[in-house]
């Protein structure tokens, strides 16, 4: 950038930046009205509405990539927020399971629950091979090792590219996910296809790389739908898309349900307070993880810490009789909203709890949503006493 | 460089993440991106239509529009400019909708360039975007000078060529030095002259 000439205009075009940063807006947001029209308009019926239309702009972007993902995350990156936050720590040996510190698929590995079917396929010099795979009914989990290209990247960039609309097409249009091609070697989304031919339906999907262990990646897919009728014991067909690579890669990886160690309560219990309540319908409790489903209704709490702070949404702690408590996961914080329908994930619990209070506890969050922190750096929890359950786990 | 962001400061961590929320389906996740950037993208629409009500009007429209097309947002290029090229087009559509609709008015608009705003309600500074600077320049202005953008980016959120933004940019910086002497001891020089 070229440098001002003299004194006088670099502060002249400081005070234009400083009249610009000043700037106020009429109203102190405008996000209600964008978020009613949002409501109102929607990625997903926009879609669909103009599909009626004879007078269109071409290259709409078409709603439905998520369904294409199987509604998962798409982007760069890990995961889960639970593996997200713990990934960080580990130095890593070993099988790919044991590196991520995802405290679940650790706890299926040393249990023996995770399978190493070690299935591999090489096309043009570059080996994928499954090392891992972990499979309880409700969430799948394999882990692919790279060889013959060693970079610490292995997923590569997704593109997600707009539709070229056409009228005359009635069926539902989806938008074309393609990689980018510009590196070798790198790995896009994969095709899960069960026995019985279908695609693999999951509510969450995401895959990523695993930071700390090259050559590395791990597919992570949660809250599956169609997999129920397939019995304890069957053969995954799973397609790799490989940049710069013509021929996708096709593995045959036997997967065998973990049985052990799984509780599922479905449950009715309410806790009120002030304006607030929420009432817990599930608890699922896993080797790998452990998930709470719950509703939220009336105006969420706020508590004022400190000035400029308003607090967030809310979040839920799990704690068992000995103690053992593990926060929702996530570290964004938005405002205080209320949700109908919440589920979350947590780490598990080292042993089947015998019972386990739920505590519900928010954040100060500023203007851009950093939580306020105490002096060692810690998020700083406002717990609310009046709201927590206790919720009684069966034991066998 | 370091580049100066202005109004909030913007996490690109939470701006991101909010990102991949909102395409996994959380529609409130858009809530944060909303309220990361509105002020700026007011404070643009407003020297470049130089009205009000157009301003919010347009910054409401671009989210909108933003959301809608979210998917189509790469992370290759920063969602900052990303933003900036919904907004400046937008503005440029509103800008030739406005002239289409004022065409038989433009004579009596060139007349009149303050119809829009009461000039003693602002600031010298303000004066300038307003009177003295076109749309054009006003948005020069903002992108080189306030976001600090090179002119390959600006080239990129404008779809032109960056060479020639680099010339109007030379000018631009002419006529504001230009400007300031003329301004001289008299801040209002400019008021006076054009009531």
């Amino acid at each position: 950038m070229e440098k001002w000439q003299d004194p006088t205009e670099s502060q002249k075009m400081e005070h234009i930046r400083q009249t610009f940063q000043n700037h106020e807006m009429p109203v102190d947001s405008f996000s209600d009205s964008i978020m009613k029209r949002i409501g109102d308009e929607g990625m997903e019926k926009r879609a669909s509405r103009k599909s009626g239309n004879k007078f269109l702009k071409k290259s709409l972007v078409a709603a439905a990539a998520a369904a294409v993902l199987g509604a998962g995350i798409i982007g760069s990156g890990f995961i889960s927020p639970v593996m997200a936050e713990t990934l960080k720590q580990i130095p890593v040996v070993g099988s790919i399971f044991k590196g991520i510190d995802d405290k679940g698929l650790n706890a299926a590995k040393e249990k023996g629950l995770s399978t190493a079917p070690n299935q591999s396929v090489t096309h043009d010099g570059v080996t994928l091979k499954v090392t891992d795979a972990y499979y309880y009914g409700s969430r799948l989990a394999f882990a692919i090792e790279r060889e013959g290209i060693d970079k610490d990247k292995m997923m590569a960039e997704m593109i997600i590219e707009p539709i070229e609309f056409d009228p005359a097409v009635k069926e539902q249009q989806y938008a074309k996910v393609t990689m980018n091609q510009s590196e070798k070697g790198l790995l896009g989304s994969a095709e899960v296809k069960l026995p019985n031919g279908k695609n693999l339906e999951s509510q969450m999907s995401s895959f990523g790389d695993v930071e700390g262990k090259k050559n590395a990646i791990l597919y992570d897919y949660r809250n599956l739908n169609n997999v129920e009728a397939l019995g304890n014991e069957f053969e995954l067909s799973i397609t790799v898309p490989v940049t710069q690579i013509a021929e996708p890669f096709e593995i045959k990886v036997p997967v065998k349900k973990v049985m052990e160690g799984i509780i599922k309560l479905d449950l009715n219990q309410t806790k009120e307070a002030e304006e607030f309540s929420y009432t817990i319908t599930k608890l699922e409790l896993t080797p790998a993880t452990s998930r709470l489903q719950l509703s939220e209704e009336g105006k969420a709490p706020t508590v004022k810490e400190k000035d400029g702070y308003t607090t967030s949404e809310m979040f839920y702690e799990i704690v068992d009789e000995l103690g053992n408590a593990f926060s929702s996961s996530g570290s964004f914080n938005l405002p205080a909203i209320v949700y109908p329908m919440v589920d979350k994930d947590f780490s598990p619990f080292p042993q089947t709890p015998k019972t386990i209070i739920v505590k519900p506890f928010t954040y100060s969050i500023d203007e851009s949503h950093k939580a306020l922190r105490d002096k060692e750096g810690k998020q700083v929890k406002h717990y609310y006493p009046e709201l927590e359950q206790t919720i009684q786990v069966e034991q066998e | 460089m370091e580049r100066r962001s202005p109004g909030v400061q913007v996490n690109q961590t939470i701006i991101e993440e909010a990102i991949d929320q909102v395409l996994a389906g959380n529609r409130e996740a858009y809530r944060t991106i909303i309220k990361a950037y509105e002020r700026k993208i007011y404070t643009y629409c407003y020297y470049i239509l130089r009205s009000h009500e157009e301003a919010e009007d347009a910054v409401q429209d671009i989210f909108v529009k933003v959301y809608q097309e979210l998917r189509r947002y790469e992370k290759r290029v920063s969602f900052n400019s990303w933003l900036y090229k919904v907004a400046y087009h937008h503005c440029l559509d509103q800008v030739r909708k406005r002239k289409r609709r004022n065409r038989l008015l433009s004579l009596y608009k060139e007349q009149q360039p303050k119809a829009y705003y009461n000039p003693n309600d602002e600031e010298p500074l303000q004066k300038l975007f307003m009177d003295d600077l076109t749309a054009e320049e006003s948005n020069l202005l903002i992108l080189k000078v306030v976001e600090q953008y090179s002119f390959e980016e600006m080239g990129q959120i404008m779809d032109c060529n960056s060479a020639t933004l680099r010339k109007k940019f030379e000018r631009l910086r002419k006529k504001l030095v230009r400007q300031r002497i003329n301004e001289g001891g008299s801040p209002h020089g400019e008021m006076a002259r054009s009531n």
